[in-house]
């Protein structure tokens, strides 16, 4: 069999329109940044998930993405997933072929560093859709990552740890070089991602570039125990900067 | 010094992160890296002792219509690593023919003939919609289930389909090893 359609298929790539796979955290944050400096990022694009124990898509504080694309003045497509295994892999493509329709996206964008069980999943349904798949952060280095957070001004807390030794003062900490160092240490002695890549921290973010507005956390409520907790985010506002 | 071969087309700026840094981090401080596009790959061939040619997305085929790019495949004379993309235009420039085969994910891979890259079985990463039939001169040195996932010609030209830089960096390790008693 010949790649015949592939060699005659006319394709002449500049901008691409794209969504962002948006979780709130700082690794999906840090993707749209990227694509907002090549391309056109035209909507976000969320699953909220049912699940705690997805792969692909839970995080603790889901719904504060609203208040962010409403800052960063970009639409959000949001979609419903029960976070079944395989299922919220069809949920996803719906929500990406809503976006297509909606904002005519030509691309989707994730924040993946290492996982390949979720690169897989998106790669693959970004075929079947047609869709262009980028993944800008892809065996970044970690620490150059929460650097990178850092220099681009970015303000993030942790709002959910999953690993011993960390204790509950980590949580709704600000992520600043005092916090990286600390995530540095953490990692040569026991082994944890210093970025959270392997789940041992999730991260919400409340400002930075492309904020017209900073978040503020109204009200909270912190689960710890065992070395594993989260900070649910009861009520947030937008304030002015 | 190693060129690495940005395969993707220019417009896929994006793309640089996922194909060309993975592959730059890997080489690391062993050796002096510079980077080039397909279309500069003249320049390359020049001052490199031995260049790594990357993958590109699923969905970028750019690289096949590009003449200059293969025509300089087709003579090259320092070491050459082909991954993925770069291991079908290698394939392409000989006149080897593309076949569609989609693997997506980690992939069981054994390999099928003594090579200075790898040995064994083992698992690595694969992302391509089109297979290759080995070219005249080469041999198959590894295979899935599914298709021919790397070859050689017994001297300094390789091929991998699958992705070392994500899984199996030691691949390249040893192909900038290769290419560096070489010179």
């Amino acid at each position: 069999m010949s790649p015949a359609r592939y060699l005659t298929d006319p394709q002449i790539i500049t901008e691409v329109d794209l969504a962002i796979l948006f979780s709130g955290g700082k690794d999906s944050t840090l993707a749209t940044h990227m694509a907002q400096e090549t391309d056109q990022v035209k909507c976000l694009v969320t699953l909220a998930s049912d699940n705690p124990e997805s792969y692909m898509f839970h995080t603790p504080n889901i719904d504060i993405t609203s208040l962010q694309a409403d800052s960063m003045g970009l639409p959000l497509v949001r979609w419903k997933t029960e976070g079944i295994k395989e299922k919220e892999i069809k949920d996803m493509r719906d929500a990406l072929k809503d976006a297509m329709d909606r904002y005519g996206i030509e691309g989707v964008v994730t924040g993946a560093i290492e996982s390949v069980y979720q690169a897989e999943r998106v790669q693959r349904v970004a075929d079947e859709l047609g869709l262009w798949c980028f993944n800008p952060l892809w065996k970044m280095d970690q620490k150059k990552l929460m650097y990178e957070i850092l220099d681009r001004g970015y303000e993030v807390v942790i709002s959910g740890v999953f690993a011993y030794p960390m204790d509950d003062s980590w949580l709704g900490r600000t992520i600043d070089e005092d916090a990286v160092t600390e995530l540095i240490a953490l990692s040569k002695e026991h082994g944890i991602s210093p970025s959270g890549e392997g789940g041992e921290i999730e991260t919400t973010v409340l400002d930075g570039p492309l904020f017209r507005s900073r978040i503020r956390i109204k009200e909270s409520d912190m689960e710890f125990r065992n070395h594993a907790g989260k900070m649910t985010i009861m009520a947030a506002e937008l304030v002015e900067k | 010094m190693i060129g690495i071969i940005n395969m993707c087309a220019r417009g896929l700026v994006l793309s640089k992160n996922e194909f060309l840094d993975p592959i730059a981090s890997a080489i690391g401080d062993s050796c002096k890296a510079e980077v080039y596009h397909r279309t500069e790959i003249q320049q390359a061939i020049k001052r490199a002792e031995g260049i790594i040619l990357t993958g590109t997305p699923l969905k970028d085929f750019e690289f096949m219509k590009d003449d200059t790019l293969l025509n300089a495949i087709s003579s090259i004379q320092i070491p050459v690593l082909g991954i993925c993309a770069g291991m079908q235009v290698i394939a392409q420039s000989l006149g080897a023919k593309s076949y569609e085969c989609m693997e997506l994910g980690m992939t069981s891979i054994s390999t099928t003939a003594e090579n200075p890259l790898f040995t064994g079985d083992f698992k690595a990463y694969s992302m391509h919609k089109l297979a290759i039939d080995i070219p005249d001169g080469f041999i198959q040195t590894a295979k899935s289930d599914m298709c021919q996932q790397a070859f050689w010609n017994g001297k300094k030209i390789f091929g991998t389909l699958f992705h070392p830089e994500v899984r199996n960096i030691e691949i390249i390790e040893k192909f900038i090893e290769f290419a560096s008693d070489q010179s």
